[in-house]
């Protein structure tokens, strides 16, 4: 018997070609702010970025060590840090943009020592929306056109944790307990 | 009696689509993949839950080594493998 398994990893060079793939899937352009197909440069120029600021962060999602998606911080050492993620691979867990959420949030208040964390939302994706919003994410001013915006602070986030954790669904609730941060054990 | 999984996941899935306002295709097939049928991944992780709590158990606490599916009917073939009645899965 097993269960499923996520895991957060740095994203690596080698990660690249799959990593463009899944960016240029219409599903994730379509829910991005630019919807223009990425090209390999682009896409190096992007990576190379992320590596040289120490105010990013960009992580490998993995489930039972198979890479199912990215999560990405921005704004780190900042008073608010946004959040992007998505999910490239289709053979997944059911339920597991839930587990990525939690894996993002967990990430960002134990490990990255995130203050706030600030995400943005195309009006139209309403999957995130209900996410954010299980999450205690509290909406913030308008954005611009046809985008939300959303943010949780970390006190917010350690108040509201365990009510969050129980409002899942049980299956989620278990898999919680195998999600694994970067690094693996905190060193704090 | 191994019930019609496919049926009562199908009618699952219907039921959270309408309490969680979403809209679920109405021309869900085997070949339909779950990111295009409609119910979201909060959607998923319900319709898990509720599977077992129906059935009586997660296929995927059972599998020895993960296979997740991508469409419909392979959601509908995992739990028919993992069913009690299932040939192969008896004593």
């Amino acid at each position: 018997m097993s269960g499923v398994t996520m895991s957060l990893q740095p994203l690596q060079p080698d990660d690249l070609d799959l990593v463009l793939a899944w960016r240029n899937q219409p599903h994730v352009r379509a829910n991005s702010r630019c919807d223009a197909v990425i090209t390999p440069e682009e896409h190096r120029r992007w990576f190379a970025s992320i590596e040289s600021d120490a105010r990013r962060a960009a992580y490998r999602v993995d489930q039972n060590n198979r890479p199912v998606g990215i999560c990405h911080y921005q704004g780190l050492q900042t008073p608010a840090t946004a959040l992007s993620y998505y999910l490239g691979a289709d053979h997944v867990w059911p339920g597991t943009g839930v587990l990525l959420q939690w894996l993002a949030v967990e990430q960002a208040f134990q490990r990255l020592g995130v203050r706030c964390l600030a995400a943005e939302v195309l009006e139209h994706n309403q999957a995130p929306q209900r996410l954010h919003r299980l999450f205690a994410f509290e909406q913030a001013e308008p954005g611009e056109h046809a985008v939300l915006r959303f943010r949780l602070t970390r006190d917010r986030w350690l108040a509201r944790r365990e009510t969050v954790w129980n409002a899942l669904p049980a299956p989620t609730r278990a898999a919680t307990s195998r999600c694994q941060l970067w690094p693996p054990t905190s060193h704090r | 009696m191994k019930p019609d999984l496919r049926t009562l996941l199908i009618r699952s899935m219907t039921t959270i689509a309408s309490e969680y306002a979403q809209s679920l295709r109405a021309d869900l097939d085997d070949k339909t993949p779950l990111l295009q049928s409609g119910l979201d991944s909060l959607g998923f992780a319900i319709l898990i839950a509720r599977m077992e709590e129906q059935l009586g158990y997660d296929p995927f606490t059972l599998m020895s080594e993960p296979v997740y599916p991508q469409t419909l009917g392979e959601l509908v073939a995992i739990y028919e493998t993992y069913h009690p009645d299932h040939d192969g899965n008896h004593g």
